[in-house]
């Protein structure tokens, strides 16, 4: 077996260790408890995680649905407008 | 076929800056698109432990086709129903920042319930909650933490209720980091202060969640709650899941038709570079079979090198996408998902993947490249040699 291949070889399956290696890397428990437990807490879908359009309008929506707001939101018909 | 190993790669060394030029394009292909296959699939998982502690059961006042505060008695007349494990009165809902338009998650929390404080000491390394009951505090997610210092908010804010009074609520401290998915633009208080900052009156309630005890009489239950009171609206936790996987596939084949249109259009510059007749390779090939080496044999060995390379360039990409997402959070690609219109959010990750879906990347990469690659190579060596060096 020339040095070349030898090399290749042992290079290639280093490679290839590592890989699978890193890729095995579990799920952290820690971050699953916590979330786990945030959401016992407010038994709340993850509304932070809607993105901005959506979130825009959920926040629009539960506005008029008169959950009472401290400023209710000015809807204007330019803001509608950006929003669509 | 050791000397024929040793012969593809004294091949893959004499082209090294051919190979090497597109190692690095592939790989970076392979690297967004496994960041955005990560930073997706991680926040599924993300969301799945969080949707599995959900209730079963949300019930809303709907009325003239708005959600209104519901009574509190509902709480008990959801108790009344057999098969019904738990039902409580949620207090929730968006504190409008006009100014610069931002929203914060008002929630009030049963302090006085133990399983929610032992659940919150999780998530809040210093809570004591007798400390917390003696004053208005609030505890804060990490994006409105960013915002408070921003506008110097240190110690205190004052929310405005639609009374017009002025609620001064303390920061008592930000919740985990880990839980930005839930909590970035979160507050969590009392529930007699989130009422009063939200406006609900005592006996009211945002909207009431219920476990059921057995899966098999959810169906029942959501009929018999029907029954109950006319004006609702039941949102089962397979409503919430259905709609999260309909975002994650929705945004995930955005990018994915994206991808496909730039991975074509790569597969058919190499098909094209590899057709021209005057190129290397196709020099290369007629030399071999002018050399007496069999067709089969060229292939294998077009194949094996090109594989190296492809192989090569696939694991690289992945890795570096997996030390992205998993250490430095998914960067910019995160906003795909996570939108920046509202508080600003930059969660960490923790990276979880479907190896099946993994390996279908694989395939769907590899093959169009390899014959990409070695398809035209192929039809080279049907050809007349001396013709192809002529």
């Amino acid at each position: 077996m020339s040095v070349l291949v030898r090399r290749f070889l042992v290079g290639f399956s280093a490679f290839f260790l590592s890989f699978f290696m890193l890729l095995s890397t579990p799920y952290s428990q820690t971050r699953a408890d916590k979330l786990s437990a945030m959401s016992h807490i407010t038994q709340l879908p993850s509304l932070s995680y809607l993105s901005g359009y959506l979130q825009q309008r959920v926040a629009l929506y539960r506005d008029s649905s008169s959950l009472l707001y401290p400023n209710m939101l000015q809807e204007s018909k330019r803001d509608f407008v950006y929003a669509y | 076929m050791l000397t024929k190993l040793h012969f593809a790669l004294v091949l893959l060394l004499r082209y090294k800056n051919k190979h090497l030029l597109l190692f690095f394009l592939m790989s970076f292909l392979v690297s967004v698109v496994s960041s955005v296959f990560f930073i997706s699939s991680s926040l599924q998982k993300d969301i799945a432990q969080t949707l599995d502690a959900q209730a079963d059961i949300t019930l809303q006042r709907f009325e003239a086709g708005r959600v209104l505060n519901a009574p509190q008695s509902w709480v008990d007349d959801a108790l009344d129903i057999e098969g019904v494990s738990q039902a409580q009165g949620r207090v929730y809902g968006m504190h409008f920042y006009e100014p610069l338009e931002e929203y914060f998650l008002v929630y009030g929390v049963d302090l006085y319930d133990t399983q929610v404080v032992q659940e919150l000491q999780k998530v809040v390394d210093t809570l004591d909650t007798e400390k917390f009951l003696e004053r208005k505090n609030m505890l804060i997610g990490s994006g409105v933490k960013r915002f408070f210092d921003e506008f110097a908010y240190t110690d205190y804010y004052i929310f405005r209720p639609p009374d017009r009074s002025r609620e001064k609520i303390y920061i008592y401290g930000v919740l985990d980091k880990q839980t930005d998915v839930l909590s970035n633009d979160m507050v969590l208080m009392s529930m007699q202060n989130a009422k009063k900052v939200l406006g609900v009156e005592d006996d009211f309630v945002t909207d009431v969640v219920i476990k059921v005890a057995n899966p098999k009489e959810l169906t029942t239950i959501v009929n018999k709650l029907k029954m109950l009171h006319f004006n609702v609206r039941i949102i089962t936790k397979e409503d919430i899941q259905r709609y999260y996987k309909n975002i994650f596939n929705y945004k995930g084949g955005l990018f994915l038709a994206l991808y496909i249109v730039t991975l074509l259009s790569f597969m058919l510059i190499l098909y094209q570079r590899y057709s021209l007749t005057k190129s290397d390779e196709l020099q290369e090939v007629a030399i071999l079979r002018l050399s007496g080496w069999k067709i089969d044999e060229i292939v294998w060995l077009k194949l094996f090198e090109n594989f190296v390379v492809v192989v090569s360039a696939f694991m690289s990409g992945v890795m570096v996408a997996f030390v992205y997402v998993e250490f430095f959070g998914g960067g910019v690609l995160q906003a795909l998902f996570l939108g920046d219109e509202n508080l600003h959010m930059c969660t960490s990750l923790s990276v979880d993947f479907d190896s099946a879906s993994l390996f279908g990347l694989f395939l769907f990469f590899t093959l169009p490249y390899l014959g990409a690659v070695v398809l035209p190579l192929y039809r080279a060596t049907t050809k007349d040699a001396m013709e192809i060096l002529r």
